[in-house]
């Protein structure tokens, strides 16, 4: 029995696995840029203090290892492992039905349906993961005094440590104490009365700014969502704690149809989540998180093979030109790529994140300064902490190339608390105040000489302008011509 | 049991105690502290300047001497937190007087002293607290600010209102009557938008924008009766530089004044303050609120093409708040185009003697000018001047008085150039400033290296604004007023 419980189980953290490295490898390498992880004790301080501090301490850790995009679904897979099983063993010491482990599986369904929505915090997987272990943890406990002590205090502490997904485990192990009828279940009753206190206590202590965050899925989202597939996770576990009673020792002595019933809640749960997944998928979200991957890794041919029709997605079809000069071919297609160029001529003021930090890329290659410097700022700004490790490493070139060395300096420090950026960042020191290093330097010289030596206001109108300015002063700056051929074909309309 | 209440008595005693450091030798050489507190102004009840010691390993110590009273803290790496207790201590001893600060490092097992430096502590105090908004400096997005208030006395920093409560709106402008903790007001933008005046516990939510089409209410200043609130009302647009070391140009092409208020819920302004010609912006009320300054310049032909050449001047015009009624003629107190200087934030101190305003070369917006200083008009005779030891090569813009008149709170880039910090000048009687001190923190080097926030609109207040995060989100649940234009 144990045997077939925990091979279901496992079968489903497989497909997890699977289907997150098949569907959602490139939305990991972007949560990576999304979250900040700092060495720091006034990192860990701030973060830890939070209602929910642990979670985030460890998502943000978790996170800084997606840099990797071969890690980001080995991380989600390991935590829905956590989920699977530990409801899994609790369903098989209550002698449930194999099925039960199809809605555990349900729940990581759901969770792995949440980081389709860019609002999404990984914290709230983290969270999710460890308030399964510790309904798991209480429910192991046999001795009632020593288990209700656990409740208790449990119930405090994980609303610390976890944040508003601490109700799930009180309100399930609430339940559960209620549907077996355990003498004093009474008692548990406290569990989540003890986690809905501390949520207002937050509130009133201003560490959260309402009920609503404080004791639902909203906890874990950056801002007002349409699609909390968080409560689907979240019902799935309450569910699931009541048919544990509801459908125990169903089918223990017929394994055949228990295999069966299981095959069929396993299709069954599949098809709910695969119709959630149609709902809140969006194909231009994860295409440009694809190009980002590839144009971080210089893969320049593998966007240009994305079949994809321009001018479908306005950031989608800047990374297409960015592609075609690297390799090239943009000034030569311009008549073609003419009818999409609006995008950037027309749309100074874009104040979407994807659309700055593409622009940010695609200035930054051309060594257009003040463009990509503008458009690195606004795309740090809106990266929670203020920090978004590859904007602020074009910061800190950007910086160092305008001589700007104590600005640099502050952003180097940060990126030195890193784990994965602190090498390059140390590395970069050696520019500091030292202009005829950075003019001596092949990339950061060139961007100090694409600077133009007499000021203008940036226009749409003058682009082309500056890019030309750019070439002309570094002949090697290809990307840049490439780029003012295009502008250059449209000057009968813009100018 | 006694004998453990003994040994703990002991080591309290002994942890009260400061730390015995006998100087061996002297370094001849100054020691490089963060921030520069050397020889720096304060008011005799700041929270402890902590400091630390630039390049700084191993242990260090710190003696503070002041009038016969003497403490002495010791630090790894040069880190220096002092007891609040102490210091305070020592600052009631040294008011008036000065502070010999002297850092020692040590040598294989000795003290040997830097050249010690002294900071002068004034009897003058300073308001209790100071209002700011926290943001990371943006252009066109944002995510997260607030508006926050810091206990100068300690470290203690509490939010009045974070975006995090608002579904990530922006909040600005912030500005109080008088520094008085209870009249306050403030601006949210997008959803739940509207201007937010709390005065005497009355919470007021007004919907910014004119049904005429005119430009939203911007830049504030409180009358000293509590009354009125004069506003300039502004289009606001913003350009970039490819290569100037301002980087972006924050510009009007129209800007006006009106005046607010409360009571009657109207807002009225004169044509001397609403004309197409100029730009009028930056209101501010003299405390005895019978003038009313503000910075006017001929609205150029082409913005911003024209922009460098936009230069404000500081004019004054007479305001009688029993009638409403402006005067008919406008006084020029800082010809722009005489001196080719453009001047912004005219701030006149409360007891009537002097008017601080931010100087620059062109425009308006001074806080993205490397060039902008403060500079000093005597009220009495006209002169102006530059508030030269409160100023640096870096930007010196927005400021506020102290309700006696003797400090300046002011914003600064100097630390880095981009991320503005609050700074602190003493201001004597005859309007000269001594070198001003950075707003303390316990570890001030870690704290403001790691900070990714700017502080802006640096306001004294005198006391504690009760206001958290969650009333301020309820009050923007309530229904907003629309303001009658006369």
């Amino acid at each position: 029995m144990k045997k077939r419980f925990f091979s279901a189980a496992g079968a489903f953290v497989v497909v997890g696995w699977l289907v997150s490295l098949l569907t959602q490898k490139f939305i990991f390498t972007e949560l990576e840029e999304s979250h900040i992880f700092l060495f720091d004790s006034a990192f860990a301080q701030s973060t830890l203090v939070e209602p929910g501090g642990l979670s985030a301490y460890v998502a943000s850790f978790l996170t800084q290892f997606m840099i990797w995009p071969w890690a980001g679904p080995v991380i989600a897979a390991l935590l829905y492992a956590i989920v699977i099983f530990s409801l899994s063993d609790i369903a098989l010491r209550a002698k449930a039905p194999l099925w039960l482990t199809a809605v555990a599986a349900l729940a990581c369904g759901c969770l792995m349906l949440c980081l389709e929505n860019n609002a999404f915090e990984f914290q709230g997987i983290v969270a999710y993961a460890l308030a399964a272990a510790c309904l798991w943890a209480y429910l192991r406990i046999g001795e009632r005094g020593w288990r209700f002590l656990a409740g208790v205090v449990g119930s405090a502490a994980a609303y610390w440590a976890l944040g508003s997904v601490a109700f799930l485990p009180a309100a399930c192990a609430f339940a559960y104490e209620l549907v077996f009828w355990r003498k004093r279940w009474w008692i548990s009753l406290l569990y989540p009365a003890i986690v809905f206190v501390f949520g207002w206590l937050a509130v009133k202590a201003g560490v959260v700014p309402n009920m609503k965050q404080a004791l639902t899925p909203s906890m874990y989202y950056l801002w007002n969502s349409t699609t909390y597939m968080m409560n689907y996770a979240w019902a799935a576990m309450l569910i699931f704690i009541v048919n544990v009673r509801i459908f125990d020792h169903a089918d223990e002595d017929k394994p055949k149809r228990q295999l069966v019933v299981f095959g069929i809640m396993a299709v069954a749960m599949a098809v709910f989540v695969g119709c959630l997944y149609s709902m809140v998928h969006n194909a231009d979200t994860y295409r440009v998180n694809a190009q980002r991957y590839y144009a971080k890794h210089g893969d320049w041919q593998a966007i240009l093979d994305m079949d994809y029709p321009m001018g479908e997605g306005t950031a989608f079809t800047s990374y297409r030109f960015l592609a075609m000069a690297k390799m090239g071919v943009l000034g030569e297609q311009a008549r073609a790529c003419r009818p999409y160029i609006d995008y950037y001529m027309s749309n100074q003021e874009l104040k979407q994140k994807t659309d700055n930090q593409v622009l940010s890329d695609v200035f930054f290659a051309c060594d257009y300064m003040g463009q990509a410097r503008r458009r690195a700022f606004d795309t740090n700004i809106v990266t929670p902490g203020a920090f978004n490790p590859e904007e602020t490493k074009k910061l800190a070139l950007i910086n160092i190339a305008y001589g700007d060395y104590a600005v640099a300096d502050k952003l180097l420090a940060q990126l030195e608390k890193t784990l994965f950026y602190s090498c390059w960042a140390r590395e970069q020191r050696r520019f500091l105040y030292d202009d005829a290093a950075v003019e001596a330097d092949p990339r950061l010289g060139a961007m100090r000489r694409a600077i133009p030596p007499e000021n203008h206001y940036m226009s749409p109108k003058g682009t082309a302008r500056d890019l030309k300015y750019i070439f002309t002063a570094n002949p090697d700056q290809q990307v840049a011509r490439q780029f003012y051929d295009l502008f250059s074909s449209m000057t009968n309309i813009y100018e | 049991m006694n004998k453990i209440l003994n040994i703990l008595c002991l080591a309290i005693v002994f942890a009260a105690c400061s730390p015995s450091v006998n100087i061996d030798g002297q370094l001849d050489e100054d020691v490089n502290i963060y921030p520069d507190y050397k020889g720096v102004t304060i008011p005799c009840n700041i929270a402890p300047l902590n400091f630390s010691v630039d390049s700084a390993q191993g242990r260090y110590a710190l003696v503070l001497d002041g009038n016969g009273k003497s403490l002495t803290v010791t630090a790894k790496d040069g880190d220096f937190d002092i007891p609040q207790d102490q210091w305070r201590e020592l600052l009631a001893a040294a008011a008036g007087d000065s502070l010999s600060a002297t850092v020692a490092k040590e040598v294989d097992g000795k003290w040997l002293a830097y050249r010690p430096f002294g900071i002068f502590v004034v009897k003058d105090t300073i308001d209790r607290m100071l209002v700011y908004r926290r943001l990371p400096p943006l252009y066109g997005l944002w995510m997260n600010m607030g508006i926050y208030q810091r206990d100068l006395q300690t470290f203690e920093e509490t939010a009045i209102y974070t975006n995090d409560y608002n579904d990530g709106n922006c909040v600005n402008c912030h500005s109080l009557c008088n520094r008085q903790p209870d009249r306050m007001m403030m601006h949210q933008r997008v959803t739940n938008g509207g201007t937010y005046i709390l005065r005497d516990g009355e919470k007021i939510r007004l919907d910014s924008k004119f049904d005429s089409g005119r430009p939203t209410l911007t830049y504030p200043y409180w009358h000293p009766s509590g009354r009125f609130i004069a506003y300039s009302v502004n289009n606001i647009f913003q350009v970039f530089h490819t290569s100037d070391p301002n980087r972006v140009e924050v510009c009007d092409d129209a800007s006006d004044i009106a005046v607010y208020d409360i009571e009657t819920n109207e807002a009225f302004t004169s044509p001397l303050l609403d004309s197409k010609g100029s730009l009028e912006t930056f209101p501010a009320f003299s405390p005895d609120g019978r003038t009313l300054y503000f910075c006017s310049a001929p609205a150029p032909e082409a913005m911003p093409q024209d922009y460098k050449d936009v230069r404000y001047s500081l004019c004054a015009i007479a305001f009688d708040p029993a009638t409403r009624q402006f005067g008919n003629s406008v006084d020029t107190l800082f010809n722009a185009e005489e001196r080719g200087l453009s001047v912004s934030f005219p701030r006149p101190s409360p007891d009537g003697s002097y008017l601080v305003a931010t100087v620059h070369g062109y425009g308006n917006f001074s806080i993205w000018h490397k060039d902008a200083d403060l500079w000093i008009m005597d009220v009495h005779t006209g002169d102006w001047s530059p508030l030269d030891p409160a100023n640096s090569p870096d930007v010196d813009s927005y400021h506020s008085w102290s309700g006696n008149s003797r400090w300046l709170a002011f914003s600064s880039r100097r630390d880095d150039g981009l991320y503005t910090r609050p700074y602190f000048a003493y201001i004597d009687e005859n309007g000269r400033a001594g070198k001003p001190f950075m707003l303390p923190q316990r570890h001030p080097r870690q704290y403001y290296r790691d900070l990714q926030d700017s502080y802006n609109i640096p306001e004294l207040a005198a006391g504690p604004i009760g206001l958290t995060p969650a009333e301020a989100c309820e009050w923007s649940r309530q229904p907003a007023k629309k303001i009658i234009l006369k």
